[in-house]
């Protein structure tokens, strides 16, 4: 729809809400607006049980057609799995309640609206009544969090030992990558050291650091685990991989952790997808300035064979921070 | 309590045996003050708590228009990303050079919308309104146990307006930091818009914490001392109660709020540390070693999640009272409700941290505030079934006031629901910052608090200007309200599961969320019918207050509670002329089985007087 179409219709509509108006209200001018007849009460019910009722119901349904086409593909994590199955378990269970309650609220409406010949039943409230709805609802619950406090003790443990470390700096409005190298170790870092060479202020002195790849390419093997040590330089970020439906703050001064497998690989998604140009988009989910809505970074989900390979061609961080420092005492030296 | 109710049960006495004015008494400034009964003092500078109570409707209602424009002109830009609108450089100058909304000035705008629609409209608009009302009314005071803090409280909230609504049209921009205000981003004043309008911000909450604490204090006080002969707290209406939580649930947390905020200006201002470590910004190592960001988002929702329930909880109240009276019925489980108010306000203390279960808590941590969320969905479920069993076997006289009401339920339950969702940790970690989060609280704490506004608004209408509200205009506007509400949040649940993160300027970054632009559109479209759904309101308002028809009674809705019982629709100052009426009975005595010729008791006639005959009911339709 374009936009003048889009004005259009909302004059239309807006035109609409006029003449209803100005009907309504000509009809109800010498009522006594106290007084609210059984034809009325009547009507009045039932439009609210179709219109909202009915209505709403079927706007649901085609609003979870809607969704069901364009949903995430299948959690492309271990993790993700577990946190979906909670997702749908909520699904389900909260669905059952919304129909019966609704049901209930809207099938009242239209069989108890006001009539002159009959009254209300004088009832003040029954306490066995009180003791089912606390004691039902404490059940479901519990079916509920048991399963959820497995899973998040599970999803936040300590990442295995054998975990592909990976460090995440989120900064206005980009995120660079840093892995630990041959060693396995990264290297100390202080803010305070942050430069053009050195954007992630790696102390240099520390030998632990001499080997680490610092990137903007954020790559990892299929079927290990990778542990993320998450860290921001300027304010709160979130490292949100809707694919693998995990996230994640980045908060400056305060490192944060999250581990997942990653279940299948980038080329795997683009066949499971049939969408030659899937990537795994990876957003920032917090905000942090003008940029948020483009802080996008890519995750490359690859063979374990692919990673190695991908990973010993890099070029550690200490060798280019070094040249470039020797360049400039030499040009320093000459002058 | 009791020697509470005693003292209470005194001071009503000395007012009954008071002249006009009897609280005044001793206060020979405000005495004078009152005699002049100027148009200064009677209308601007009032210390009448219906005149107040209108003032704060009133800067409600201006609020809500502000908030509600700013969302539509956001809701623009999500819409047509791609299209210049010349009509924003009109309107918003260079915020939108050449019509395309600067981005800076879009985080602006859900700002100050989310903050002035949470604090102005829905805490100060709704139950500013409705305590002020309905407190002394139902009581039975003849005012607030301080008029002059009562007012006071009013200004304090008229002077945090004006400092937001100031720091609307400064040169370098509102603040831009989120209703959440998260350091770093609110500490940098550095960044764009977050200078002086990220200060004015703060000031403005500051303002408005105190006027809520002055609100607070003189509720409580009234409620607990000022209620008359009679009126035990076991019979005080469901409103009251609802004020009364809310009150206390305020009193204890929005003073964490003032601490955090005064904790940020000193972080932004005096050089020290409270939330800033580490950072390097501006090309420059900040010197801030040591402090926490997390400590600010410890202290935020403390209050933070407390004030959804600051909002919902006197809305729960309203509505109970109007499914009552207009059900014909006794609420169902009075003391339940009751009960499930106080649980809700005990749980809410202890559920903060369900806002972070992303922030690198400690998991244990985050555990706990998973079961204690989830807890609150019990005495939420005793509230939803009780107002469902209320009208089960009722009559139900659907007013305008009755059909905001039943919507009200319907909403509270869809938004209800999704909370169980967010109270999840585990299901938290995917759905935490995205669309879904936008879609629960706009439902649950946006759509159904406002629909129990307007509820109250119909229903205690006559009771403000002394005449009624047009009907039809009533209904037109309920379908214009929450058709689009749910058009505009319900689909917004289903972008958060398929991972669309919230405030964002523009979905074009991304593939994945490209696919969303066209519910974009129809959600823009949605929105601005509902916003202008409102102008109905505005119109049958205003006209109401001037021409509206004048009720054939003094207790059009046939209610048993006391604000009824005035001699005048709308009283003067003072509520009553003659005494102030003693209480007998609870306030639901609704059909009951002993009455022929009516069907409901009000709580100030004596048992002598009630005619009690067994009668025959027609056989109930069903």
């Amino acid at each position: 729809m374009t936009f003048g179409e889009f004005m259009l219709l909302v004059a239309g509509i807006f035109i609409l809400v006029w003449l209803i108006f100005s009907i309504g209200h000509l009809i109800e001018l010498n009522k006594n607006p106290e007084e609210f007849s059984d034809s009325h009460n009547k009507r009045t019910a039932w439009a609210m049980f179709i219109i909202i009722y009915i209505g709403g119901m079927l706007a649901a349904a085609y609003s979870v057609w809607y969704y069901l086409q364009r949903k995430l593909p299948e959690p492309a994590s271990v993790q993700g799995v577990w946190i979906q199955t909670i997702n749908d378990l909520n699904v389900i269970a909260t669905g059952i309640v919304f129909l019966i309650t609704t049901t209930m609220l809207f099938v009242y409406i239209v069989k108890y609206y006001g009539r002159k010949d009959r009254r209300a039943e004088y009832i003040p409230g029954k306490i066995k009544v009180e003791m089912a709805i606390v004691a039902g609802v404490a059940i479901g619950l519990m079916i509920l969090i048991l399963p959820s406090g497995f899973y998040w003790f599970k999803i936040m443990s300590p990442a295995p030992k054998d975990a592909v470390k990976v460090e995440v700096t989120g900064y206005q409005f980009a995120w660079i990558f840093r892995y630990p190298g041959p060693d396995g170790k990264f290297g100390k870092r202080d803010w305070r050291l942050i430069s053009p060479d050195n954007p992630l202020g790696i102390d240099p002195n520390d030998p632990a650091g001499h080997d680490d790849i610092v990137t903007t390419e954020f790559k990892v093997p299929v079927g290990k685990p990778i542990a993320l040590h998450i860290r921001s330089r300027d304010v709160i970020h979130s490292f949100f991989m809707p694919f693998f439906r995990m996230k994640m703050d980045a908060v400056p001064g305060v490192p944060t952790f999250m581990w997942f497998t990653p279940k299948y690989t980038t080329q795997q998604m683009r066949e499971k997808t049939g969408n030659e140009n899937f990537v795994y988009e990876v957003a920032c989910a917090e905000l942090c300035g003008s940029g948020h809505s483009s802080m996008r970074t890519t995750l490359d989900v690859v063979e374990p064979q692919e990673f190695e390979q991908w990973l010993s061609k890099q070029t550690a961080w200490y060798e280019t921070y070094n040249k470039k420092k020797s360049q400039i005492a030499s040009s320093q030296g000459q002058q | 309590m009791s020697e509470v109710l005693k003292q209470g049960a005194t001071l009503q006495e000395s007012h009954v045996e008071g002249e006009h004015n009897g609280h005044h008494n001793g206060h020979s400034f405000w005495k004078k003050w009152h005699k002049a009964e100027s148009f200064i003092s009677k209308y601007i500078f009032s210390m009448d708590h219906k005149v107040i109570a209108k003032q704060f409707l009133l800067t409600g209602m201006f609020w809500g228009v502000v908030g509600g424009l700013l969302s539509l002109i956001f809701r623009l830009q999500l819409a047509f990303p791609d299209t210049p609108l010349p009509f924003l450089e009109t309107l918003l100058g260079k915020w939108a050079e050449g019509g395309v909304l600067d981005p800076n000035f879009y985080n602006s705008l859900i700002t100050i919308h989310g903050t002035v629609l949470v604090f102005f409209v829905l805490t100060g608009g709704l139950s500013g309104t409705f305590a002020n009302l309905l407190v002394p009314l139902q009581v039975g005071a003849r005012d607030m146990a301080s008029p002059f803090l009562n007012m006071l409280s009013y200004w304090t909230f008229f002077l945090a307006s004006v400092v937001m609504f100031v720091s609307l049209f400064l040169p370098w921009g509102p603040a831009a930091s989120g209703w959440t205000a998260y350091p770093p981003l609110s500490a940098l004043k550095d960044l764009p818009n977050m200078g002086i309008g990220m200060d004015l911000w703060l000031v403005s909450i500051v303002l408005f914490i105190i006027s809520a604490l002055f609100g607070g204090l003189n509720y409580v006080t009234t409620i607990l001392n000022m209620r008359t002969k009679g009126m035990t707290m076991a019979r005080l209406p469901l409103p009251v109660w609802g004020m009364f939580i809310a009150s206390v649930l305020g009193l204890l947390s929005f003073p964490v709020l003032l601490a955090a905020g005064v904790l940020l200006l000193a972080d932004r201002h005096l050089g020290t540390s409270f939330y800033l470590s580490e950072i390097f910004f501006n090309g420059q190592a900040l010197p801030n070693y040591g402090g926490s960001p997390i400590l600010y988002q410890h202290l935020f929702w403390f209050l933070g999640h407390p004030e959804v329930y600051i909002i919902i909880i006197p809305a729960m109240g309203l509505v109970s009272e109007v499914i009552s009276v207009n059900s014909r019925k006794p609420i169902f489980g009075y003391t339940a409700m009751v009960i499930s108010m106080a649980s809700i306000m005990f749980l809410s203390f202890l559920v903060w941290a369900h806002h972070m279960f992303v922030s690198g808590m400690n998991p244990f941590l985050g555990s706990v505030f998973m079961y204690m969320t989830l807890a609150i969905a019990i005495p939420s479920a005793v509230k939803v079934f009780n107002w469902i069993f209320t009208i089960w076997k009722g009559n139900l006289r659907l007013t305008p006031a009755m059909v905001f009401a039943l919507g009200f339920v319907a909403t509270f339950i869809i938004g209800g629901l999704g909370g169980i969702f967010l109270g999840n940790a585990v299901n938290d970690i995917h759905l935490h910052d995205t669309y879904f989060v936008v879609g629960h609280f706009h439902v649950v704490m946006g759509v159904s608090a406002l629909l129990a506004m307007f509820a109250a608004i119909y229903h205690w209408f006559p009771k403000m200007f002394g005449r009624m509200m047009n009907n039809t205009l009533g209904y037109v506007h309920f379908l214009f309200t929450i058709i689009p509400a749910l058009l505009v949040f319900v689909p917004m649940h289903h972008m958060g599961m398929a991972g669309v993160p919230r405030r964002y300027y523009s979905f074009q970054s991304f593939d994945y969320l490209a696919q969303w632009q066209d519910l974009n559109v129809f959600i823009t479209i949605a929105a601005i019918i509902g916003f202008s759904g409102q102008l109905i309101f505005f119109f049958n308002f205003f006209y109401s207050i001037f021409r509206g028809k004048k009720p054939v009674s003094n207790n059009p809705w046939k209610a048993t509670t006391l604000e009824w019982t005035t001699e005048e629709m709308a009283p003067g100052h003072g509520n009553w002329e003659g005494p102030v009426p003693t209480v007998y009975r609870w306030a639901y005595e609704y059909s009951p089985p002993y009455l022929k010729d009516t069907d409901y008791v009000p709580q100030h006639i004596p048992p002598e007087e009630v005619k009690k005959e067994p009668v025959k009911i027609s056989e109930p339709v069903s």
